[in-house]
């Protein structure tokens, strides 16, 4: 599917609000790896400096740079898609975008609202209702439980769960969370949406439909940002991608020049 | 915009999440037990008939009306004790939405703030309206500073609370402390006995009287006990000191909250 000129409808809620961006500038993000400090370890290292005599060295913090020069700006109508090996950085880079990580250098400047996806049924609580647990994980991604409310039938629809809506999740099978989980996220309210590795899991046939719903958020988010090792699912949705490598950019441009790329192992 | 604005108004932004929360925390201690919502009332009349009995007649407390002493300074206090118990941990227990959503962390400690409030509230209310009578206690003018000090004790215990959310990411041994420090904060506050009787016969030695006075629980427990138990209005020592010191922890408590809020992800 070609859709790469396909600009996302207008909200008539917001047309005097700014278009949503996201601007990265030379953000870098720092680790520092310190043993995990207890009471022990303080108390100890204390001691030590109090009685002189017996130094104890503070373990040797290290740093880990998961990510550096990452530079990236997405405007209304962008749909990234971020490709790279496991441990390249994509997951962080997402949440560094998010506002989860401050970067440690450069900035990150946004426009409109951003909710994170990088676990689907976030939040859930197995003893709560399938309703309680919408509303809950609604809330948690900034979406307005009025919003939310008035979806309700429509995402239990979707998930095929419409006689489980007020039934707590623990009766529910792995794969009617599952299903749940998905359409919640793919009905959240927000200029920029970040999906992390968000599977379709299910029949066959229901398959189908999660993967038509994702092309559906073409037409209702703002700026779209994919992690995913499905190459396909990022040809038929993305109209931009980068490649990202031990926590660099190692390519920004278009979608089948950065598969190209990855495929290639370069 | 000053900093501070900015966070307040991110955490109205979220002020559904917070409500949420604060039900998700009520409805999951209670649903599925057959007295549901009714423990928050059984329970402390249940533990204060227990503590009535030790005091009264094995410790021999001879104070008149023990009972309405211990209903006025322990429901504050377990108030008190649950918000700083819970409130260690509540960000620790919520790593995940710490990790994956940008939300502001100060809800996950208000909301436990939160939902132990509400359960004061209708304890008190309740135990005052039902047993109260029976004990003899009778509404008084002086109950009129009692908001006064359910302002102070929430904010007293909220400062604390957010400051304990955050040291426990950093010191998970202090969620152990908390808990050991508790009764013995308790005993020194003092929750069990007056400091002295209501006919002036001293419990606690008066020369040690003024280290109890060091507590600032102690002050802002006279905001519970002055109006229930002696029935009379606190004095405008006890609520200036009251008031100062739970205002000062709330502000202590938020500003060292917000000065690390930023960096505790990298500790979880």
């Amino acid at each position: 599917m070609s859709s790469a000129r396909r600009e996302p409808r207008p909200d008539p809620g917001k047309r005097n609000e700014p278009p949503p961006s996201i601007v990265a500038e030379g953000v870098a993000l720092r680790f520092v790896l310190e043993r995990h400090s207890s009471l022990k370890s303080v108390a100890l290292q204390t001691l030590g400096r109090v009685f002189g005599r017996v130094r104890i060295p503070p373990s040797a913090p290290r740093e880990l740079w998961p990510l550096q020069d990452i530079d990236l700006q997405l405007v209304r109508g962008d749909r990234l898609g971020i490709v790279g090996r496991n441990g390249a950085g994509k997951t962080t880079l997402l949440r560094v975008l998010a506002g989860i990580y401050p970067p440690t250098r450069g900035r990150v400047t946004r426009v409109g609202t951003i909710a994170p996806v990088l676990q689907l049924g976030l939040g859930f609580h197995a003893e709560l209702t399938g309703r309680e647990n919408v509303h809950l994980a609604s809330a948690i991604a900034g979406t307005p439980l009025s919003t939310m409310k008035a979806k309700l039938d429509e995402i239990f629809r979707f998930a095929e769960l419409e006689d489980y809506v007020d039934v707590p999740l623990k009766y529910y099978s792995t794969g009617m969370y599952a299903r749940l989980a998905f359409a919640v996220a793919t009905e959240l309210e927000t200029d920029t949406l970040l999906l992390d590795e968000v599977f379709a899991v299910g029949d066959q046939y229901w398959i189908r439909s999660a993967l038509e719903r994702i092309e559906s958020l073409i037409d209702r988010v703002g700026i779209l940002v994919l992690v995913s090792h499905d190459l396909g699912l990022i040809e038929r949705i993305c109209n931009r991608a980068i490649l990202l490598d031990e926590g660099r950019i190692q390519l920004d441009g278009s979608v089948p020049e950065v598969l190209d790329r990855y495929r290639s192992g370069a | 915009m000053h900093p501070v604005v900015a966070k307040v108004e991110r955490l109205l932004r979220y002020r559904e999440l917070l409500w949420l929360l604060v039900v998700q925390t009520l409805a999951l201690r209670y649903r599925r037990t057959a007295l549901g919502f009714v423990w928050s009332l059984v329970s402390p009349v249940l533990t204060m008939a227990i503590l009535a009995v030790v005091f009264h007649f094995v410790i021999r407390i001879e104070m008149a009306h023990y009972t309405v002493f211990l209903l006025s300074a322990m429901l504050p206090w377990s108030f008190l004790a649950s918000t700083l118990a819970d409130a260690s941990v509540s960000i620790i227990h919520r790593e995940d939405l710490v990790t994956k959503q940008p939300i502001p962390k100060l809800v996950l400690p208000l909301a436990t703030a939160g939902a132990n409030f509400v359960n004061l509230l209708l304890a008190i209310s309740v135990l005052l309206a039902l047993v109260g009578p029976q004990l003899g206690v009778l509404p008084s003018v002086a109950w009129i500073y009692l908001p006064f000090g359910f302002f102070c004790l929430f904010a007293f215990s909220l400062g604390l609370g957010v400051m304990l959310s955050v040291a426990t990411v950093y010191l998970r041994d202090l969620n152990h402390i908390v808990t050991v420090m508790l009764p013995a904060w308790m005993y020194a506050s003092p929750v069990l006995y007056p400091l002295a009787l209501p006919n002036g016969t001293p419990i606690i030695p008066v020369e040690f009287q003024p280290y109890f006075k060091l507590n600032p629980v102690y002050w802002i427990l006279q905001l519970f006990v002055r109006p229930i138990y002696w029935g009379e209005a606190p004095s405008g020592h006890e609520l200036m000191l009251a008031s100062g010191l739970s205002l000062l922890v709330l502000v202590l408590g938020l500003a060292f909250f917000w000065w690390k809020e930023d960096d505790l992800v990298f500790h979880l």
